[in-house]
């Protein structure tokens, strides 16, 4: 798959992390970025436009990254969830793999990690 | 790591004024640091010995480190360990007071003297905090007098400091600490860690600071405080504390981290064990808090 095809949704409660990630991954040629404030949203904006790929922050209102990513992937099996955080403590590390996240990124991350993301999903899909 | 505490040692001890100390920041960019400075951080010369060959450099058309050698205050081998030696930033920050007649050799060797004994340093306790992590400078510098979480916090505070240097900015003085239980604040963004080891966590500016602050985490230019330059500030604050959650993690001690929050023209009251950590940077001044958790913000 073409990067210029991927449709990828950014959730993080900083409105920060979300432009820098999404001027990011436009850079890489993603098709389009979607974004969302929380938790809750990523679950409902998943569910309304299926993206390819989302990166998903932890610590967040109303509802956790953790919380949201297994009700994504209970939604949809072969959903592909990057965790994207910065407090990556064996607990979050193992909850995130438990609920099926598909990888782990420690903030503050770098063009290089993201396009290396990009670039593997692409290898799989 | 040592200029920064160093500096505002010398403010501590109203050795300099802030102006002076701000001036001498600015000019130490400039500056080349001579020998007669690094002669006295070394501990190869004092003071006196030094104006005597300055003296003597005026009779006589030959350099420092010749006449020095000649005089018997230095050998081939100290001067060639001199000239190799690395310019650190203390020395930058020494040489740009000197040459701005701010203090002169004689003070500059008396306070790196005071410095070493206030904190109890040996000649080679000394050469290596030069070149240490921030963690020994936190150690050292900063004493949580009293306080039940001390090693938590200067756990905390050097995690801080480095990432300081790495994210914000290497050219910074570290005030000392002071203890506090009510803040009035312009503009704060707040975190709580909980779990075995409680902290609330805070960054405190006025409006210009936090905006410069701001730009600096995010490399972009903020004018205005807005949605991007409170979250510049309040995910900096976050990315402190996710990395001591996942420093403790490794240590067994699982922590939560709670969203961080951003409030203006309030106060932080019912404030426990907490000390405000200023740091004087050169576009303004931002404090960093830690004390225990759930205080009041209203």
């Amino acid at each position: 798959m073409n990067s210029d095809s991927l449709k990828v949704l950014v959730c993080d409660d900083s409105i920060l992390i979300r432009k820098k990630l999404k001027d990011c991954l436009l850079e890489l040629g993603c098709k389009e970025v979607l974004e969302a404030l929380d938790g809750q949203n990523a679950v409902d904006m998943y569910k309304e436009h299926k993206p390819d790929l989302v990166f998903m922050d932890i610590v967040m209102p109303i509802k956790s990254g953790i919380e949201a990513v297994a009700e994504i992937v209970e939604f949809d099996k072969k959903a592909k969830v990057v965790m994207a955080s910065s407090s990556g403590t064996k607990t979050h590390l193992r909850k995130a793999l438990e609920a099926g996240a598909y990888e782990f990124i420690q903030k503050p991350f770098e063009e290089a990690q993201i396009k290396n993301i990009i670039d593997n999903y692409k290898k799989e899909d | 790591m040592f200029t920064q505490f160093f500096g505002s040692y010398l403010l501590n001890k109203k050795l300099i004024s802030p102006e002076q100390l701000k001036d001498a920041l600015d000019f130490q960019k400039t500056v080349h640091v001579k020998l007669g400075v690094m002669a006295v951080n070394s501990g190869f010369m004092k003071a006196d010995d030094i104006n005597t060959v300055h003296n003597m450099q005026t009779k006589v058309d030959k350099k420092f480190g010749e006449i020095a050698i000649e005089m018997g205050f230095l050998t081939e081998e100290k001067l060639s360990i001199l000239l190799s030696s690395q310019k650190s930033g203390h020395l930058l920050l020494g040489q740009a007071m000197v040459d701005k007649g701010y203090m002169n050799l004689t003070e500059f060797e008396a306070a790196l003297n005071d410095y070493k004994k206030d904190y109890s340093l040996t000649d080679d306790q000394f050469k290596s905090l030069q070149n240490e992590e921030a963690g020994e400078f936190v150690n050292t510098f900063y004493n949580f007098e009293n306080c039940p979480e001390s090693s938590i916090y200067k756990r905390y505070v050097s995690l801080l400091m480095r990432n300081i240097i790495r994210f914000i900015d290497d050219d910074f003085k570290a005030l000392p600490l002071v203890a506090v239980n009510e803040l009035k604040f312009n503009w704060l963004a707040s975190q709580e860690i909980s779990g075995e080891v409680g902290i609330f966590s805070a960054i405190s500016a006025n409006e210009k600071d936090f905006i410069a602050f701001a730009g600096k985490y995010a490399k972009e230019d903020y004018t205005a405080i807005d949605e991007y330059s409170q979250a510049s500030v309040g995910e900096f604050l976050n990315l402190i504390n996710g990395l001591f959650l996942v420093n403790m993690s490794i240590d067994d001690i699982e922590l939560e981290l709670a969203p961080q929050l951003v409030n203006s023209e309030k106060s932080l009251k019912g404030l426990t064990d907490a000390f405000c950590v200023p740091v004087l940077f050169t576009f303004g001044r931002v404090d960093f808090i830690v004390a225990k958790p759930n205080p009041s913000i209203a």
